[in-house]
């Protein structure tokens, strides 16, 4: 929001501050001031002026040498703009003069100063200006042509140079008295402690004639106040230049002196009027209505709109007119023929608003108003202030008793205020003299106030004093709103940090944290990269992975196609991210701990949301052991967790037939009767659909369902006092077996006596032949054998190693 | 038995011959066996000695053992003898290039964002906050309504919200959790929740749909701004381990009152104006406030009593300040040329 420092001073006379110190003082107790524009700075010696006569240059077709009377003296000054014309007024500056060098870019603030010197051969005496010249608008096309009632010999210069201050606006939702230059200046007033100017109550104009309008208001609940007036006789022409200046300089394009005006008060006191051309108004009736569902309406930007049951709209007994406190209709709008105005200033309810603009897509300066919510209070007065200026701007006169339907006025709130609460809230010292002059600059009555003691007291009842809150500001409802009142003006930077007191309790530990910590330390102790992926993701990423997005959670309003789901695996973002990164790196080991989204529902109602994580391995060219690797890691990480009592169970045994997955190498992970993860390599189509030419394992945790089996703590056995003998035994068995059954197979008849065993070593011979014989692999298994009461003779422990034998070869037909 | 004493005083003279010869641990090991094994030489005339006569045998014996005792000694000298040898030369027969890179696993990096997070968590566990985790799909009750933003509330306007098709919401902000929090417990309740976040804005260099905020919330008798204030610098001072002044100015944000912005001296110029904070010597790092009398009693603790403050930053911000990291983009692309530098 731009906010004009030469307007604001109509309100703060006595406010002499630099712009920066206004600036800063602004973000410390309202808003950020995000810049300050200084407006024709470094202008010099610029002056209205009016074109006499323009002869011709007599040595140049384009050039005209004109006659310029600048209210001191008529100059001759030569021109190359192709719209001089006889008469009209113009800007012109004096030889030793400054304006902006039109050459450069219109914010590069270059200037250059304008000598009397010889154009083409011929003397000119200064420069008529063109609106980039004076530093308002990129146009260089021509001069700028002034409204015909400007006054010759009027110093340019004071009226053009001004400071704008840019304010972040958000910080102002809840302020919509903010919005406007009254509400900034009322601030300034405060934090400066320098009166504040109300504008002078105007003798009140009164209808020299009378013409027909009837209004209707058929829903109260969203339009609280509907003021309004006929003027009659205007005469439509572009506004005085110091309007023109005002709105060019906070970024309004002026139109003309009726629409003008009623940006000008929206500006000025926040309240957004609307003109309505009499003549175009059906049966002279303003209706004013929720739109049927299948009305439209040509709004002022050229577009046809269709309206619903819940826009509230201005219609005449045939046609829409406005959709109110939004945007105007091209129907009525004012043109250069309106003769007769009537000039509406409404309160519009703010929910409905807001859903309005959202629904049309439609933003506006009057609804970024009324959607904050404005003060009804405000429509007499703006309307009253935009009568007298019409008629000073426009002439005309009142055609009509001044309307105003207002069933159910706002009344000023009333708080009880405890002058404690300002240090209970805040921690700090503020002085009752301190208070009370902050809420007296900030508009807000004080009754009670003698009553106070002289020193406030804590913990006395005594310090209560009543408050009553000007209407126009909605948003002090409590007692912690009016503290914030007191600690913005008197200052946030003056209070002292402090600390709260506290036990020194620890505090409680978050176990899902810690344990996530612990995977992610260890895996990446491990060698793989933790990266980041969004959690949206599109049609395309699942359907190379071979999964439909039927099981995904869809967003209404995605940012891109690529991002209308929610993510249920990770695995697609992961394998969408291989070839950007196996261009850089051979080989890419990465995982990502983060939650996904399931149809399924909790019992709050919202998606089960579990944390997975997934697991990488890719690298460039056919690994055929890539499986192996990950499950290097896998084993690892378990291990490293105290996941026990594992099994591999490998897809092509079971009815699992997800297609992302390879249907041989894939296996689910098993803990106890629990399933914690999937592993496999990918299937071949997926790496082709991804147009890799590599290999990719991946794997899946559900992190919540891996911490339960995790046990937390290791278990102790005494250390035997006999030393423990170990054997190996060497058998082939077919290729297919797995070891895992061979090992289960052992472990069901196991001897008490035996403590481990595990697989040493594996060897498969050559794998592509066909060969009966080469079809066998030979495994070797470490046993160990922990005597406790005796030592063992090696007959026992030959008798030990035998019946393993026995089992692998009664099984697995192991030789 | 002469003759056997005889051959004893050879045996020993000529293994003084044998060792003087030897010159590293295997002969002599090999020498050892010749010279002492059984099937050494000496073991013969050992084994005759049960031919000779009781007095003989005394005699001989004592003998034996002598010799058998002087040969171990001499082993055993030219033992340490050789090893000293050798310890002496192993500079040169044993060298390795001690610069060739080892073996095992090349350790994986943790995204900064990880690193930053468990960080700050750290700091805040330290000062007694427990950390709590947001989901990631909300209803608009905890994310908007609970927070004193009932529906059609122009402030929601400031979070950009992805609504999934059932009207779920993407969170917006961690804010999410602070009803769930403040109805779990009684004061004092402290809890940080940073998580992952989405606001459906265009992304470029400075904006991303996605991203991380650290929330947090505390609620007791007796707390004040000037605690949240000093709560939150002295949290700063701890993760920039050095003291930093921070500011307070005002801003708005529905579930606060008084609510604002807290400002960092810029960690970069220290205060003195730089690029990065646009020369006023201050960081806009987080939004805070009292918490609302509206939000405590929608949670069901007594405003009267209680107050409380909460806050909430991004954490790619301090992220980027640390490593002149240039475009936030990066922490989402999953692109391993960003991850392994951390």
């Amino acid at each position: 929001m731009l906010i004009s420092l030469n307007w604001l001073k109509q309100y703060l006379p006595e406010l002499y501050e630099e712009p920066e110190t206004i600036a800063t003082k602004l973000s410390e107790s309202l808003a950020e001031v995000e810049s300050i524009k200084y407006v024709g700075r470094g202008l010099e010696n610029l002056f209205i002026g009016q074109v006499k006569k323009i002869g011709k240059h007599p040595k140049s077709e384009k050039l005209t040498l004109c006659t310029v009377n600048d209210g001191e003296k008529d100059r001759k000054i030569v021109c190359g703009a192709p719209n001089v014309s006889e008469g009209i007024k113009v800007v012109v500056v004096r030889p030793e003069g400054v304006v902006f060098n039109a050459s450069e870019k219109l914010n590069s603030q270059s200037l250059f100063q304008i000598t009397e010197r010889e154009v083409a051969g011929v003397k000119s005496q200064g420069m008529i200006c063109s609106m980039k010249e004076l530093g308002i608008a990129e146009d260089h096309e021509g001069i700028w042509i002034l409204p015909e009632n400007s006054i010759v010999g009027q110093n340019f210069t004071d009226l053009i140079k001004d400071a704008i201050f840019e304010i972040e606006n958000k910080a102002l939702t809840h302020r919509p008295d903010c919005f406007s230059h009254e509400g900034i200046a009322r601030e300034l007033s405060a934090i400066f402690k320098t009166p504040f100017k109300t504008v002078d109550a105007k003798t009140p104009l009164f209808p020299t004639q009378k013409v027909d309008l009837k209004i209707e208001l058929r829903n109260q609940e969203l339009c609280p106040r509907f003021s309004a007036i006929v003027i009659t006789n205007v005469k439509i022409q572009p506004s005085p230049i110091w309007m023109q200046l005002r709105l060019m300089s906070i970024g309004i394009r002026p139109i003309n002196n009726i629409v003008d005006a009623t940006n000008y008060f929206m500006i000025d006191m926040g309240q957004p009027m609307h003109a309505f051309d009499y003549e175009k108004i059906e049966k002279k009736k303003l209706i004013i209505r929720n739109a049927d569902d299948k009305e439209k309406i040509k709004t002022l930007d050229g577009v046809e709109r269709k309206l619903t049951r819940e826009i509230i709209v201005v219609s005449d007994p045939i046609k829409v007119l406005s959709i109110a406190g939004v945007i105007g209709g091209e129907s009525s709008e004012i043109s250069e023929k309106t003769k007769t105005i009537v000039l509406e200033s409404a309160n519009w309810e703010m929910f409905n608003n807001r859903r309005t603009a959202r629904s049309l897509g439609i933003r506006t300066e009057a609804g970024t108003r009324f959607e904050k919510g404005q003060d009804p209070s405000n429509t007499q007065e703006s309307l009253e202030r935009a009568i007298h200026l019409i008629s000073d701007i426009a002439g005309g006169e009142i055609a009509s008793e001044f309307i105003d339907i207002y069933e159910n006025p706002v009344e000023k709130r009333k708080i009880v205020f405890d002058l404690n609460a300002v240090k209970k809230i805040l921690g700090i010292d503020v002085s009752k003299e301190e208070i009370l002059d902050i809420l007296k600059h900030l508009g807000i009555e004080v009754v009670g106030a003698e009553k106070l003691p002289t020193k406030l007291l804590t913990h006395s009842e005594g310090n209560k004093v009543e408050l009553t809150i000007p209407t126009f500001r909605r948003d002090l409802n409590i007692t912690e709103d009016i503290v914030e009142e007191i600690a913005r003006i008197y200052g946030y930077e003056k209070i002292q940090p402090t600390f709260p007191a506290r036990s020194i309790g620890a505090a409680k530990k978050n176990v899902l944290r810690e344990f996530i910590i612990k995977v992610k330390r260890t895996l990446s102790a491990l060698g793989l990269d933790e990266i980041y992926t969004y959690s949206f993701i599109g049609e395309g990423d699942y359907k190379n992975v071979n999964i439909t997005t039927k099981g995904l959670i869809k967003i209404q309003n995605p940012l891109a196609p690529e991002l209308s789901y929610v993510r249920n695996s990770i695995s697609p973002s992961h394998l969408a991210k291989l070839e950007m990164n196996l261009k850089n790196f051979e080989e890419v080991n990465i995982f990502e701990i983060s939650r996904v989204a399931l149809r399924d529902k909790r019992k709050d109602g919202l998606p089960e949301q579990p944390i997975m994580m997934n697991m990488t391995f890719a690298e460039r060219g056919k690994n055929e052991k890539i499986y192996m690797k990950a499950k290097g890691v896998v084993d690892e990480l378990l291990e490293i967790l105290n996941v026990n009592d594992l099994k591999f169970v490998n897809i092509k045994n079971t009815t699992n037939n997800n297609p992302l997955w390879h249907p041989a190498r894939s296996a689910k992970i098993w803990s106890g009767e629990t399933e914690i993860a999937m592993i496999g390599e990918v299937h071949p189509s997926v790496i082709s659909n991804l147009g890799l030419n590599g290999s990719v394992c991946i794997v899946e945790f559900a992190i919540e369902d891996l911490m339960k089996v995790s046990k937390k703590d290791a278990s102790y056995t005494p250390i035997p006092g006999l030393q423990k003998i170990v054997r190996d035994l060497t058998v082939w068995v077919a290729r297919e077996v797995e070891v895992q059954e061979m090992l289960e197979a052992i472990s069901e008849n196991r001897d008490k006596l035996i403590s481990k065993i595990f697989i040493k070593d594996i060897f498969e011979g050559n794998t592509n032949s066909k060969t009966k014989k080469n079809n066998r692999k030979s495994v070797t298994f470490t046993i160990e054998i922990q005597p406790f009461n005796k030592a063992l003779l090696d007959e026992e422990s030959n008798k030990i190693v035998k019946q393993i034998f026995d089992i692998l070869e009664k099984k697995f037909r192991a030789k | 038995m002469e003759k056997i004493l005889i051959k004893l005083e050879k045996h020993i003279t000529s293994a003084q011959e044998g060792l003087k010869k030897i010159d590293c641990e295997k002969k002599l090991d090999e020498f050892r066996v010749k010279s002492m094994g059984r099937k050494s030489q000496l073991t013969n005339i050992l084994r005759s000695i049960k031919d000779l006569k009781t007095e003989e045998k005394v005699l001989v014996g004592k003998k034996a053992n002598e010799i058998k005792g002087k040969l171990e000694n001499m082993i055993e000298n030219k033992m340490a003898e050789l090893q000293k040898k050798k310890v002496s030369k192993l500079a040169e027969t044993e060298w390795i290039d001690v610069t060739v890179p080892g073996k095992g696993h090349k350790p994986g990096h943790l995204h900064p964002t990880t690193q930053m997070m468990e960080y700050a968590e750290d700091i805040f566990q330290d000062m007694g906050f427990e950390i709590v985790y947001p989901n990631e799909i909300d209803d608009d009750y905890h994310n908007f309504t609970s927070l004193n933003m009932p529906e059609g509330h122009p402030a929601r306007d400031a979070w950009d919200t992805f609504w999934t098709e059932e009207e779920h919401v993407m969170i917006t902000h961690t804010s999410s959790m602070q009803n769930r929090i403040l109805k779990s417990g009684s004061p004092p309740i402290r809890a940080i929740v940073p998580g992952k976040c989405f606001r459906n804005e265009a992304t470029d260099a400075r904006h991303e749909h996605t991203f991380y905020q650290f929330e947090g919330v505390y609620v007791d008798k007796g707390i004040t701004l000037s605690d949240m204030i000093g709560t939150l610098q002295a949290f700063f001072n701890s993760f920039y381990e050095r003291d930093l002044k921070v500011k307070f100015t005002p801003d708005f944000f529905p579930f606060v009152e008084p609510g604002g912005m807290v400002s960092l001296e810029c960690v970069l110029c220290r205060g003195k104006g730089c690029r990065v904070c646009k020369y006023t010597g201050w960081l806009e790092i987080l939004g805070c406030g009292m918490i609302h009398p509206n939000v405590l009693k929608e949670a069901g603790i007594d405003h009267k009593t209680y107050t409380g403050f909460a806050w909430g930053f991004g954490l790619e911000r301090l992220i980027m300040l640390k490593y002149n990291i240039e475009d936030v983009r990066l922490f989402h692309s999953g692109d391993l040329r960003f991850v392994k530098q951390f």
